[in-house]
């Protein structure tokens, strides 16, 4: 097993790299940062000044070996923007990220676990069709939607939530009030969260009871109950730990849009900001972030893989 | 002596394209203490659903129409459940086919086998332990406290299939259904199982309803036979009977169309012509006269199951053979 | 049954061996080797039918692979109608591809299921340029009626079918291309034991009909004994017998061959009580086959020679074409009485 581990890291090296070319690549083909600093506000020679700060009126691939090389010695360089370090952007709006996509997650789950086996395990009852429609409308209303209708609601019409930000300005924050901030942005992101995972958790629980072992554990007198959920369920850990797997990388980068609406000040908001802007070394920041995280995460699926099932092994 | 399992006018059908169609024709069959019975027939002719049914296990969209399954007089179809589960896994029990698929891939051999006892026999983890080992080793596994804790991808089929028998005979059971056991096995495998479940009917008495498509096996192995086709059982016999002198024209066509190691190569080997008829249910008569070489008229009239002695009977009218040509052979 | 066998080899296979890389399922071990076929010689006769059997592991399909050339083999020599096939270039392969074909056993898998029969069929005519498209109907209504199917089959795909009825469109597929031989793997294994006597039945016709040459793979001995002039039995990954197909039923030399035999069931309830060898324990390993003879470890007769040399398939006597890979038993040890020994038991003690 530890070999495997030593194996994965080392090739998760080379597919960090070539993550970083693809992104730089792509990333300049929108263009270069001074192009947005047009207009009678900066004259020619802020712009030239400015290029040479950040090395821009070099050839885009000097610029990635530049970023690189940075890098590697641990520094992430500076926002074009607002000059300041991109980690302590980074830094500054990762928690707020995390605590809006953690709670969203954990929040899905909750629901989507239960909800997809008890839905194959009563296949084609009246109830079954009651949980899949639900998760096929929660999967399908788009979040901008289903924000902008909540925020009419209950910030517009009621007035019991407030629809901006993390915190109320003015106030300390406290625990209530990060939570109300919450709840609208956490509901949207519940909704299309559990209504994909349930449908995914369904099916694989109804292939897992298609399965001739179930056959045999009942045929051993063992009870409807215990073949549900001992026979069953061990083997649905599986399918789980994959979709749990797939979506923990969203945990820092999944919420852009309903960071936009709700100004939700995480990393969705600043890596919109930093696109439109053409901020190079903010978004590099941010991909490089979720490359190393998606890449850690796969790995820590895979291990978790061979401790549930044991036909595994590394 | 009252026999263990008296099955009455079982009908199975299934609901295929929201059609329910009937997939057997009232069969009325005994297995008696200590007996074992061989259920012979092709692929489609009822012999699995029978089994499952008998153990409570269709699937969903099988149902049993109307019979009885009478199982030490308890009518099985008129339990429920919970009163079933009491049953299975310890009075009667089942080894299935595809042994590969069979077995739980995340727990060990010694979870899946010490559930039996503990749920039916009310040992303690360390009495179940202890007895699951013991049953490991009487059906021929060796180094038992090993494969007590492995898991069933690292065992073989035939071992895998020894497991299960383990399973099965674990609480003592009075009957077991053995469906296919051995077909995806090899045959010095299936030779090995085989023996094994004789020595433990020896041993422990019980009976066995032995079901196969290989004739051959039921020669080996069978007290009383039955064959099936289509849905009906269309002869009954003790298998020295069976053998020498089957009567029923399904029968006789299917022991001459197997290849065997003595026969004369020169010879071609009979075939049945055509194939199972696809709605057989809608068929009044018998359902083999399509293919029957000795059809004639009074085939297409409602065949009655009949005596031909204490324990011989066919579905089928013809009294004797002789005289008849098939394939310009006089019989 | 062809009565006038020339002498003429259509194929020679000598020395061939095919290792496959297990599966490593740890790095650090290097990647153990599955020696599925390892060493065998064997020759087909024009016109005749080989049959092949023994059980999972013997390495009987991996030959059928290699005849094919769907693989190549590791070491070797491949010879059919002459030429060396077994390491020509894939250009000069292509011709001799159309005159070995072969029929597989799980007609639902080799069938593509999105695809008419017409199409099918028409493939391996077109692709090989056989036929000009106006006369394909024609070739491809009398190719389904060669093996018995109706020319409505055309249109209808292969899940339309039964399973025996597939098998005879996967034969008349490998004869489309007029092919000298034949490699059936597995048949009629997944077959009903009335449709399997069809097909065994077609498949003697068309050998007569059209002069084939089979080399017929199987595990079922009465389905390989009809169809077979010749009989080689496999044990993981050796031939350890070779013989006329009724010598070999009536007087196998290797133990393994009896124990072969003495498994298969035989539909005659009186004879149940026969004396026979029950072998115990498991296949051992292909990739660490037992030193010595690989049957050593099962057999009834194994003896301390048994251990240390592995014996060579040798003729039973001087001449003879029966060939044998038991030294042992050739030797007839004296007091040995056949067929008693350990693990030997009638079923019915």
């Amino acid at each position: 097993m530890l070999k495997y581990i030593v194996k994965r890291i080392l090739i998760a090296l080379p597919v960090l790299l070539g993550i970083t070319i693809i992104d730089y690549a792509i990333m300049s083909l929108a263009g270069s940062p001074l192009e947005i600093l047009q207009g009678p506000r900066f004259s020619e020679a802020a712009i030239e000044a400015k290029a040479i700060t950040f090395g821009l009126d070099q050839p885009v691939y000097i610029q990635y070996f530049v970023w690189l090389k940075e890098m590697l010695q641990g520094n992430m360089g500076y926002s074009i923007k607002s000059y300041q370090p991109v980690s302590s952007i980074i830094g500054s709006h990762v928690g707020s990220t995390l605590l809006l996509m953690g709670t969203s997650l954990i929040i899905s789950f909750i629901i989507s676990i239960p909800a997809g086996i008890y839905s194959a395990v009563h296949r084609y009852t009246k109830r079954d069709y009651a949980v899949v429609t639900a998760s096929f409308l929660g999967s399908s209303i788009p979040s901008f939607f289903l924000s902008l209708i909540l925020i009419y609601f209950f910030t517009v019409r009621l007035g019991w939530l407030p629809s901006s930000g993390m915190t109320t300005t003015g106030e300390n924050s406290n625990l209530l009030d990060i939570i109300k901030h919450m709840i609208m942005p956490v509901s949207v992101l519940v909704v299309s969260l559990a209504g994909t995972n349930i449908r995914y958790i369904r099916s694989a629980v109804l292939e897992i009871l298609q399965q001739d072992y179930l056959r045999t554990a009942r045929a051993k007198g063992i009870g409807h109950f215990r073949t549900i959920n001992k026979h069953a369920l061990r083997n649905a850990l599986l399918p789980i730990i994959t979709v749990i797997g797939m979506e923990i990388p969203m945990l820092f980068g999944g919420a852009v849009i309903v960071e936009q609406i709700f100004s939700w000040p995480g990393l969705g908001l600043i890596t919109m900001n930093a696109i439109i802007n053409r901020d190079y070394p903010v978004i590099m920041g941010v991909c490089l972030l979720t490359g190393v995280v998606v890449l850690i995460v796969n790995l820590l699926t895979d291990i978790l893989y061979a401790f549930a099932d044991p036909t595994i092994q590394y | 002596m009252k026999p263990l399992l008296q099955v009455e006018n079982l009908e199975i059908a299934f609901v295929r394209n929201k059609v329910k169609t009937i997939y057997t024709d009232k069969l009325n069959f005994t297995v008696n203490q200590g007996e074992i019975v061989g259920v012979v027939g092709e692929s489609g002719c009822g012999k699995s659903i029978t089994a499952l049914s008998i153990m409570g296990l269709l699937s969903n969209n099988g149902s049993v129409e109307s019979g009885k399954i009478l199982f030490d007089d308890k009518d099985l179809l008129a339990l429920s459940e919970k009163e079933l589960d009491q049953i299975r896994g310890k009075e009667l029990a089942m080894i299935f086919q595809n042994v590969m698929a069979s077995l739980n891939p995340v727990f060990t051999i010694g979870n899946q086998l010490t559930e039996t006892i503990k749920i039916h026999l009310g040992y303690d983890k360390k009495e179940s332990k202890t007895y699951a080992i013991s049953l490991l080793e009487k059906v021929g596994l060796s180094e038992p406290e090993s494969i007590y804790r492995k898991f069933p991808h690292m065992l073989s089929g035939g071992m895998r299939q020894r497991v299960m028998i383990a399973m099965a005979i674990a609480c003592h059971p009075k009957l077991i259904i053995a469906d296919e056991p051995t077909t995806a096995l090899d045959v010095t495998i299936q030779m090995q199982i085989m023996k094994l479940l004789m020595d433990l009917r020896k041993e422990y008495g019980m009976s066995i309803i032995l079901i196969t498509h290989d004739i051959g096996l039921i020669a080996e192995l069978a007290d009383r036979v039955m064959v099936m086709y289509a849905g009906q059982i269309v002869e009954e016999s003790l298998v020295d009977t069976l053998f020498k002198e089957a009567m029923h024209p399904y029968t006789r066509a299917l022991l001459k169309s197997i290849p065997r190691i003595d026969s004369d190569k020169e010879q071609k080997l009979y075939s049945i012509p055509g194939t199972v008829p696809e709605n057989y249910q809608d068929i009044e008569g018998c359902r083999f006269a399509d293919r029957c070489p000795y059809t004639v008229g009074r085939c297409l009239e409602k065949q009655e199951y009949r005596k031909i002695d204490s324990n011989h009977f066919i579905r089928c009218h013809m009294t004797s053979f002789k005289g008849k040509e098939v394939n310009n052979v006089t019989e | 049954m062809s009565l006038n066998k020339t002498i003429e080899k259509l194929v020679i296979v000598k020395d061939l061996k095919k290792y496959y890389p297990e599966r490593g399922k740890t790095i650090s071990k290097n990647s153990a080797v599955v020696h599925a076929v390892d060493g065998v010689d064997f020759e087909i006769l024009k016109g005749e039918t080989l049959g092949i059997v023994g059980e999972s592991g013997c390495g009987k399909s991996t030959i059928g692979r290699q005849l094919v050339a769907l693989e190549r083999p590791t070491q070797g020599r491949i010879f059919f109608d002459g030429h060396e096939i077994s390491n020509m270039s894939e250009k000069k392969l292509r011709n001799i591809r159309t005159q070995v074909q072969m029929v597989f056993q799980d007609s639902d898998t080799s069938l593509n299921p999105r695809k008419p029969v017409f199409d099918i069929l028409a493939a391996p005519l077109l692709y090989h340029k056989k036929v000009e498209k106006e006369n394909l109907d024609h070739e491809i209504i009398r190719l389904l009626d060669l093996v018995g199917l109706s020319k409505n089959s055309i249109q209808k795909y292969p899940h339309e079918f039964s399973g025996g009825q597939r098998q005879r469109i996967g034969i008349a597929k490998a004869l489309s291309l007029n092919p000298k031989l034949i490699i059936c793997d597995e048949p009629v294994s997944a077959l009903d034991v009335s449709v399997q006597a069809q097909i065994l039945n077609l498949f003697k016709q068309l050998q007569e009909e059209l002069k084939l040459t089979y080399l017929f793979i199987g595990h079922g001995l009465g389905a390989v004994n009809y169809v077979s002039d010749r009989i080689a039995v496999m044990y993981l990954g050796k031939i350890v017998e070779i013989a006329d197909a009724k010598t070999l039923f009536e007087d196998p030399w290797h133990p393994y061959t009896q124990a072969l035999i003495d498994a298969s069931p035989i539909a005659d309830p009186q004879l149940r009580t026969r004396q026979r060898i029950v072998l115990t324990g498991e296949m051992p390993s292909i990739v660490t086959p037992p030193v010595g003879c690989r049957f050593h470890t099962r057999c009834p007769y194994a003896q301390d020679s048994c251990r240390i040399k592995e014996p060579k398939l040798e003729p039973v006597l001087w001449g003879s074409t029966h060939l044998t890979a038991c030294p042992i038993r050739k030797g007839k040890l004296p007091n040995q009485e056949i067929f008693m020994e350990k693990g030997a038991a009638g079923i019915h003690a």
